[in-house]
């Protein structure tokens, strides 16, 4: 590519630092060509350099040979799908017992309310207690007792 | 990838010791702690064992790993409740020293916070490019934008750190500030 311009190097220093191996192949030729007949980049290349600097003071991390033993076993522990997920609600023991109580519990549930007889809801009539922070304040404001309101 | 996908251990095997140093490392660089970066990687490996079957010719195996690492990390920086660590605020006092010079431990744990300061978009273009050495076009497809969003990413994630660490430049890296 020859139609690197002093401006398109500019946003590579900018955006890439100032050592050519991270610049885009396709361009690094052309731009360094650009660079050696350009003293005007001069500044640019040195601005870029010290960014440079100043990131390679973060050392690299050290690898981990115990992650590595740990992440080659995920094949013999990991199983797939709704297994794993059971498991993972449940770490104590084999998922399938407290699966099945949930089932046993569910089935009880049901042959209960199957069985029992009608049951009447209860009377509008009946006084029904709740509590309005607006009237209980309200209510204590003129002394009298907010646990039981009748609107 | 096919061969995982039928789930063959051997060829899983292989791509954990193909990626998993890199992958760490760039872990590491985005949530800041080594504990944090260790769970991102293990959780990006199981899923990449689990959902291998997922994965299409059309994504390099290495560009699909370090999306999942990136999604990982970001959840794991979502959840994470803001931090100062008294240590490392006691080390960017360049005063304590006599000779204004920073030890080469100070000097990263500064930078490490400018870096951490940074957008996390412009962080991991940072990170890509600079420690991992992708390429532009691989760091754009990690990131999900095009080369020229990457390359607008990179200069102004440059452009804040050099400005954060204009004031110590002298400290950091010993020139005339």
């Amino acid at each position: 590519m020859n139609d690197v311009t002093a401006d398109r190097v500019r946003v590579l220093l900018d955006a890439y630092g100032a050592d050519p191996g991270r610049w885009p192949e396709a361009e690094r030729d052309a731009a360094l060509r650009v660079m050696a007949t350009d003293p005007g980049l001069a500044a640019d290349v040195a601005a870029a350099a010290e960014v440079d600097v100043l990131l390679d003071a973060l050392p690299d991390p050290a690898p981990s040979p115990a992650l590595r033993v740990s992440l080659k076993d995920i094949p013999d522990h990991a199983r797939s799908g709704w297994l794993d997920r059971l498991a993972a609600l449940w770490p104590f023991e084999a998922p399938w017992r407290p699966a099945a109580g949930l089932v046993a519990a569910a089935v009880v549930g049901i042959v209960v309310g199957v069985s029992m007889p009608d049951v009447g809801t209860a009377d509008a009539s009946e006084t029904v207690a709740f509590h309005d922070p607006v009237a209980d304040a309200a209510a204590m404001a003129s002394g009298a007792s907010a646990l039981e309101f009748r609107p | 990838m096919p061969r995982i996908a039928e789930g063959d251990p051997v060829a899983y095997r292989a791509l954990v010791d193909r990626h998993s140093d890199r992958l760490l490392a760039f872990a590491e660089r985005l949530v800041g702690d080594r504990a944090s970066a260790e769970d991102v990687v293990q959780d990006s490996y199981l899923a990449v064992w689990r959902s291998a079957a997922r994965w299409t010719p059309a994504a390099k195996v290495s560009t699909w790993l370090y999306r999942i690492a990136r999604n990982a990390a970001l959840d794991r920086l979502r959840r994470r409740r803001p931090t100062v660590d008294p240590e490392t605020v006691i080390l960017v006092d360049p005063a304590d020293r006599p000779d204004r010079q920073l030890s080469s431990r100070q000097t990263a744990a500064v930078v490490r916070q400018a870096l951490d300061a940074l957008p996390e978009r412009q962080r991991t273009a940072i990170v890509l490019v600079h420690y991992d050495r992708r390429s532009g076009a691989d760091a754009a497809d990690i990131l999900g934008v095009s080369v020229e969003a990457l390359e607008s990413l990179l200069a102004r994630g440059r452009r804040a750190l050099r400005a954060a660490l204009d004031g110590r430049r002298a400290d950091l890296i010993g020139g005339e500030p």
